[in-house]
């Protein structure tokens, strides 16, 4: 049985950890890192880079590089890069490509299965998209679950009392609040809220167009639209936030920001917190709102909290404990990791649903009341948000007009009254209905959730008995054969990245061979040195030639060639690579 | 029909605290988590949950008729009686819209009807929220989720607390004393509604339900005709688009 991995699939930073021994441990990446940065890049020459190096390159490769893609998932929006279009469920199967890459290469085996965290607040759209993203990236998605519920469950693993906490998640892009009971191994969810759209890029965003006003002031130059100065800027902004966490102030250095005829521009100034709270007062105000509501729908008062947890990267900022602490009257908790609890919460899950984790159950509620339009555009709501699931829930309905024959059901979700301002999830039609006065015919539907969260809709007519179902499994804009699509795409690209990882060592190791070569050249008598000089030039057309097998063969003669008069060095581990090298280039 | 208290194994009556000990057993042994999803433990944990959400997060109030598990009682219960819209009785299919919305042309434009422009386009934050008039009164608002989530027993407590007793107020009552089984309590607030607002068509409309059996109909969002600040369909078309652009032209995100 294969190890199963959690996923945390961040807005800006991701993070993936397994189960060692009955215990969620964090896998670092290749790179060596604790989490990777949810940063896409396209080089130049079609190359995709991922994580810090993608981060890295990004200001000088701006437009093809695609940051905090997490915010659109569920969308119809596209990244058109090379003329192709990427949805963002590929662009994210992009991240969770890289992130199971690195799990296999720390774990040395194939890892299929995996849980992978969302926000609560995520809509059915939106969870399948992530689900998409998985089945794209090669992942057997077990379960996608909360990310305060995965904090939760990181942090309760081992506290046995009954304890009442609130998570509250402020991280890159989203924020969520969940409030949960933790007794006796059972992790309840009782209530849960949010802001799909408010996060640690809001408060960057908002140094930085205070930088920009800054730079205009003391320049005159609005570098607004200057996307190379703007990347600069934003990262500027970043790390000055997170200065501000530990510092009261910072500074902002940016020589040669911009330069004309004039000279060289720089920019430099003093951000202190006080400022940076007046900046992001707004947005640390709107977080409260979904405090309020979630304590509401729990139907708790502030005071029977015993804990408030705080998860992600944001809650490091002085503002934001201030603001809970007020709010909750509580000191939030700082005991987990906020970076890497989600990521170890998701572990635990698939440990869960492995059968290796005994005795722990999490008890997990619909984020957002389903429901169906009805005559006059109303939404009527026949699973209210919060319900605990699983949940089975069944409504009758009539007809609008006499003699009816037909209903269209149109499966909606979202807390809106007016039906066309929630988010639909699906449709079908119930026909066949025996033709009767309007308000006579019975039309039992019936809405299911299982413990996956996957809606399964069905409608039947109490007069006729014929039914009809849904079960609602796709995300809205991408159509199972697009999926299979990408996910054969995503599979050729992870080949083609293969091999020009494997075209990228035979060049260094042509490189070595013809070092070798020409350091026993003046060793070695003429006739040697001679034939030996003519394979190395065999070697060097070859490799600007970029002719891979023509290179392989020159260094096999090479390497033969030096072995005879005995100057061959074998790098170690080259003899096993070259089988699998072999098949690959023939292909 | 099975007592929830049954479903939890307790004796009628137990305290929270049992009922939560109780519940917890009950989870941590049919969790289809911990089954293997065995479909077996789905619909017993799916009865559990009713159960438990029934004396627990509703006290007792609201939908636990409505549960298609088996509990409660007859449908027409609490369930409430939606009409489908957008159908019409020609039965042909022809002229029946796919899109967002199921308004068909001159036909049922109930809803749309107690919109008003101020209110659309004021920006303020209770604009597009409301579904009629009597709503848009925001001391009604609360008391309209309340009714909407089945914590009827709140809604009657706001209720009380209110002493603008307006016919909106009886309307709500009447729903909400509708919710809890007092049918009696409802007919005669449905009643005076109906005689302080004669023209309301969801008022008559909720007094003729009552009258003809006390089959609870959930959400009535008006029917034809009675349009109240628009003189014709067409201009309550225009209005509807508006509205829908309003509404969600800037994205799902922003509208929820």
């Amino acid at each position: 049985m294969g190890k199963v991995i959690g996923i945390d699939l961040g807005t800006t930073n991701s993070c993936v950890a397994f189960l060692e021994n009955g215990e969620a441990v964090v896998i670092p990446n290749a790179e060596g890192g604790r989490t990777t940065p949810s940063v896409v890049a396209f080089s130049k020459d079609g190359e995709r880079i991922v994580g810090s190096a993608a981060k890295r390159q990004a200001i000088t490769n701006s437009d093809r590089t695609i940051f905090s893609i997490k915010r659109e998932m569920g969308t119809d929006n596209r990244t058109k890069i090379d003329g192709k279009n990427y949805t963002p469920q590929e662009i994210s199967a992009i991240i969770l490509q890289k992130l199971k890459m690195d799990a296999e290469a720390y774990l040395g085996e194939s890892v299929t299965d995996a849980v992978i965290t969302v926000p609560a607040y995520f809509s059915d759209s939106q969870r399948q998209a992530t689900k998409d993203a998985g089945r794209i990236a090669g992942l057997n998605v077990l379960r996608i679950i909360n990310e305060p519920t995965a904090a939760a469950m990181a942090y309760g693993m081992d506290k046995g009392g009954a304890q009442r906490i609130m998570v509250y998640d402020l991280g890159g892009g989203t924020f969520d609040v969940s409030i949960l009971d933790i007794n006796n191994d059972v992790i309840e969810v009782l209530a849960t809220s949010g802001n799909n759209r408010l996060g640690g890029d809001d408060f960057d965003n908002c140094v930085v167009s205070w930088l920009l006003n800054v730079f205009k002031r003391q320049e005159h130059i609005d570098l607004s639209t200057d996307q190379a100065a703007l990347g600069r800027i934003r990262e500027a902004a970043e790390k000055a936030k997170i200065e501000l966490s530990a510092a009261l102030s910072t500074t902002v250095s940016l020589p040669f920001l911009y330069s004309d005829k004039n000279g060289a521009k720089h920019l430099e100034t003093t951000l202190t917190r006080a400022t940076f709270d007046e900046l992001t007062a707004h947005l640390v105000k709107a977080t409260t709102g979904p405090v309020e509501q979630a304590l509401r729908d729990a139907g708790l008062q502030p005071g029977d909290l015993n804990r408030v947890l705080m998860v992600g990267g944001s809650t490091r900022i002085p503002a934001v404990q201030a603001a809970v602490k007020r709010i909750t009257g509580k000191e939030p908790s700082r005991d987990i990791n906020p970076d890497e609890c989600v990521a170890l919460g998701a572990a635990l899950q698939g440990g869960i649903l492995k059968g290796e984790v005994k005795g722990l159950v999490l008890v997990d509620v619909t984020p957002l009341s389903l429901g169906i339009e009805t005559m006059g555009d109303v939404f009527s709501r026949i699973i209210e948000r919060n319900t605990i699931l699983p949940v089975q829930r069944s409504q009758i309905f009539t007809t609008a007009a006499s003699f009816q024959t037909a209903v269209d059901i149109h499966v909606l979700q979202g807390e809106r009254e007016i039906a066309s301002c929630n988010k639909t999830l699906g449709r079908f039609r119930l026909t066949g209905i025996r033709r009767a006065p309007r308000g006579v015919p019975q039309i039992e539907v019936t809405f299911s959730i299982d413990a996956n969260g996957i809606v399964h809709v069905s409608a039947k007519d109490l007069g006729t008995g014929k039914h009809q179902e849904i079960t609602l499994t796709q995300s809205s804009n991408m159509s199972s054969e697009e999926i299979d699509r990408a996910v054969r795409d995503a599979q050729r690209y992870a080949e083609e990245d293969a091999l020009r990882k494997k075209r990228a060592e035979m060049q260094n190791r042509a490189e070595e061979l013809m070092y070798q070569a020409k350091n026993a050249q003046k060793k070695l008598n003429p006739v040697d040195k001679e034939r030996i000089e003519g394979m190395r030039k065999r070697v060097k057309q070859a490799m600007d030639s970029g002719n891979d097998r023509e290179l392989k063969e020159a260094c096999e003669d090479l390497t033969d060639a030096l072995n005879a008069v005995g100057r061959y060095v074998d790098p170690s581990d080259m003899d096993d690579q070259d089988g699998a090298m072999d098949a690959d280039i023939q292909n | 029909m099975r007592d929830p208290y049954e479903v939890l194994g307790i004796a009628p009556g137990a305290s929270d605290d049992e009922i939560k000990a109780a519940y917890r057993k009950l989870a941590k042994k049919y969790h289809p988590d911990l089954n293997g999803g065995s479909a077996d433990a789905e619909r017993k944990m799916k009865e559990v949950n009713d159960a438990y959400t029934y004396l627990i997060k509703n006290k007792g109030q609201g939908s636990y008729g409505s549960s298609g598990s088996g509990y409660g009682g007859s449908s027409s219960s609490y369930g409430g009686y939606n009409p489908f819209g957008g159908y019409g009785s020609q039965g042909g299919y022809g002229d029946y819209r796919s899109g967002g919305s199921s308004q068909q042309g001159g036909y049922d434009f109930g809803g749309f009807q107690f919109f008003n422009f101020e209110d659309l386009f004021s920006g303020g934050s209770r604009s597009y929220q409301s579904t009629s008039y009597y709503e848009n009164d925001p001391i009604f608002k609360n008391v309209e989720q309340m009714v909407l989530a089945g914590r009827y027993g709140d809604a009657l407590n706001a209720l009380k607390r209110i002493d603008q007793r307006k016919a909106a107020w009886y309307y709500w009552s009447a729903r909400a004393n509708m919710g809890v089984g007092n049918r009696l309590a409802a007919l005669n607030d449905a009643r005076t509604a109906s005689q302080m607002a004669p023209d309301e068509v969801a008022y008559r409309e909720l007094l003729a339900q009552l009258n003809a059996g006390g089959q609870a109909y959930g959400y009535r969002g008006g029917s034809m005709g009675g349009l109240n600040c628009c003189s014709s369909p067409m201009v309550t078309c225009c209005m509807m688009n508006m509205l829908c652009n309003c509404c969600c032209g800037r994205g799902y995100y922003g509208c929820c």
